[in-house]
């Protein structure tokens, strides 16, 4: 039962005759096997893409399509068709504006006081699976904006990768149209948006901060040279992984990260069952996985 | 955090003009609450509940409002009973009966907030109690629903204080407790402890109001596993929309909280809780507590906020 379960039983389907327990376990499956949690306010969501994935597959019921996504054969390339259906096209700037506030109000706070003693006063951030690029500049104009108002004299160097080298070209022209612009605050947007047409274009300043590059989060090699980091942010990019490249790559995020650092993910991913070597924190609205400083491990009795 | 409230604040607790009266119905209430499901007899509670005919009234609006989507309408307390089930009206009538404990004009805080905290953090509560196999989740419930009491203490016995505290709290983005502590003195723990003592509520239930945001402190004063799971739900509720009614820099690691490590040695179900998941589904809770605390106080404003501005946000 779930936590207001002893309030209403009307549940995530309410009256809807279409929908039964299959589309609650079709959300349990997708958390088990992708690690993504679907809200109940999502329901008629996943049902609406079920339904697209159940016309291609030519299936009538719920049920049906359930069976296919567990028993049959090729469930695993099914549930990766479902997963593209949920995940697409739903990148944007902004995307969380939870992980930029508990990056402003707090993880900055706490790294830059941890760094302090040190001669040079630089974050080391990366984006990992950065795609099309509105995660990276969501993160440079926020680090930017944080860095001019509240903590004089330090830098950040904003390291962005992906495998696709399309995405990457058309993050490097770092234009959007109004749809990726659509939760970007009036604040950032008329300080860190140009006109560009019809479209807006990131200003050179933040372009400058951002550098894009092409990776591969299973090129295992090159995942060895992503040192240093105080901040990792992967954002909705594990969920197509199978377990054992997540945990891969989990590791060398860990390895990757220096003590005190946080790595991001999108705001409905978990590592539970995973990844077990962070420490889960929670901000308002997103929770973040932090790699314990020495200093902050649990002190040892004599 | 001092132990003692002192003498004088005591005094002023003790002679409000206003003091919130306990709900005559609330004590037998609980009674019946507190003794195993197949003991308690429908007609005891609805004959109790019927003594009080705007509580009735109010318990069967809720029951039959959409939120519990039955096909037939209650068009009295036993049949509402007869179609939720007695535990659930008992909820309602808990819930009801708390919310009375004061007039909505003598608020500081917002009541929507401070009532949807109470029911969410009431329900969070039980939720992880029963998920560790908490031999208590009933009691847990009733501890949650009345956590913060020493808020509205203090903002009756202390109205200028508390506004002080709450608006420095507001701007400072800082827990109400640490506010209070500065501008007050003392916390709504507190003062919430000391009407808990006035009103002979159960050990557990003071416990949780005293201690909830000082566990470390608590050590010797019981086995406090009520105030440690409604000090935990209290953080959830909080990183998850249902806090005091503005935007607090939390930080949570719950790995570190006192009340995760006093549950850990006793309770083994605790380790295997997926925190992740259980943090998504107190969100989507969110939508079913406010639904519930507008049914309790309908036309009340709601709380907003919003990103639209061009400022630098804060």
């Amino acid at each position: 039962m779930t936590i207001a379960g002893s309030l209403s039983e009307a549940g995530a389907c309410g009256a809807d005759p279409r929908c039964d327990i299959s589309l609650t376990k079709i959300r349990d499956l997708i958390y088990k096997v992708a690690g993504i949690y679907l809200p109940e306010e999502k329901s008629s969501f996943v049902q609406e893409k079920a339904l697209k994935r159940m016309g291609v597959r030519d299936l009538a019921s719920l049920a049906d399509y359930l069976d296919l996504l567990t028993i049959k054969p090729d469930r695993d390339a099914e549930l990766r068709e479902l997963l593209n259906e949920i995940t697409d096209g739903d990148t944007c700037l902004f995307r969380s504006m939870a992980q930029a506030d508990a990056l402003r109000n707090s993880v900055l706070e706490e790294l830059t006081q941890v760094k302090s003693h040190m001669m040079q006063r630089k974050l080391r951030v990366w984006c990992a699976g950065c795609s099309t690029g509105e995660e990276a500049y969501t993160l440079a104009m926020v680090l930017m904006d944080e860095m001019s108002a509240k903590y004089a004299g330090w830098r950040f160097d904003l390291m962005a990768t992906d495998m696709n080298e399309r995405a990457l070209a058309v993050a490097q022209e770092g234009t959007y149209g109004e749809e990726s612009l659509r939760k970007t605050p009036a604040y950032f947007r008329e300080r860190y948006f140009q006109d560009a047409g019809v479209r807006m274009a990131v200003k050179p300043e933040v372009k400058a901060c951002v550098s894009f590059s092409r990776l591969n989060l299973a090129d295992e090699s090159k995942m060895l040279f992503m040192k240093g980091m105080n901040i990792i942010s992967c954002c909705n990019v594990l969920i197509l992984f199978d377990a054992e490249s997540k945990r891969r790559a989990l590791q060398h995020f860990y390895s990757n990260l220096l003590p005190g650092g946080y790595l991001f993910l999108g705001e409905s991913e978990s590592l539970y069952g995973i990844a077990n070597q962070f420490r889960l924190v929670h901000f308002p609205q997103i929770t973040a996985y932090f790699k314990p400083s020495l200093s902050r491990l649990p002190a040892v009795k004599p | 955090m001092s132990m003692n409230v002192s003498e004088d604040v005591v005094n002023r607790i003790k002679n409000m003009e206003t003091l919130p009266t306990m709900p005559t119905l609330l004590q037998p209430l609980l009674n019946c609450i507190r003794r195993p499901a197949e003991e308690v007899d429908m007609d005891e509670v609805v004959k109790l509940a019927e003594q009080d005919e705007s509580i009735a009234a109010q318990c069967v609006r809720v029951a039959n409002s959409p939120l519990f989507a039955r096909s037939r309408a209650a068009a009295n307390l036993r049949e509402a009973v007869l179609s939720l089930g007695l535990r659930r009206v008992e909820d309602i009538l808990l819930s009801i009966c708390v919310s009375k404990l004061l007039p909505r004009e003598r608020y500081v805080v917002d009541p929507m907030a401070f009532w949807r905290h109470s029911l969410g953090c009431a329900l969070v509560a039980r939720k992880l109690a029963e998920m560790i196999r908490f031999d208590d989740p009933e009691g847990v419930y009733l501890a949650g629903l009345l956590h913060d009491i020493g808020i509205l203490v203090n903002a009756i016995a202390f109205p200028k204080e508390f506004e002080v505290a709450l608006e420095e709290a507001v701007v400072q983005h800082l827990p109400l407790d640490t506010a209070e502590q500065t501008v007050l003195g003392f916390t709504h723990a507190e003062s919430g402890a000391i009407l808990a003592e006035m009103w002979r509520l159960p050990p557990h239930c003071y416990e949780a109001i005293r201690f909830h945001h000082d566990l470390s402190n608590a050590a010797a004063e019981g086995p406090l596993a009520h105030a440690a799971l409604v000090s935990l739900a209290d953080l959830f509720c909080r990183v998850r929309d249902m806090g005091y009614g503005y935007p607090e820099f939390l930080r949570v690691d719950f790995a570190e909280h006192p009340g995760w490590n006093l549950l850990l040695g006793r309770y083994a179900e605790l380790e295997r809780i997926d925190l992740v998941r259980f943090t998504f589904e107190v969100s989507d809770a969110v939508a079913e507590v406010s639904a519930v605390v507008n049914l309790i106080f309908p036309g009340a404003s709601r709380m907003n906020g919003s990103n639209g501005e061009s400022k630098r946000p804060n």
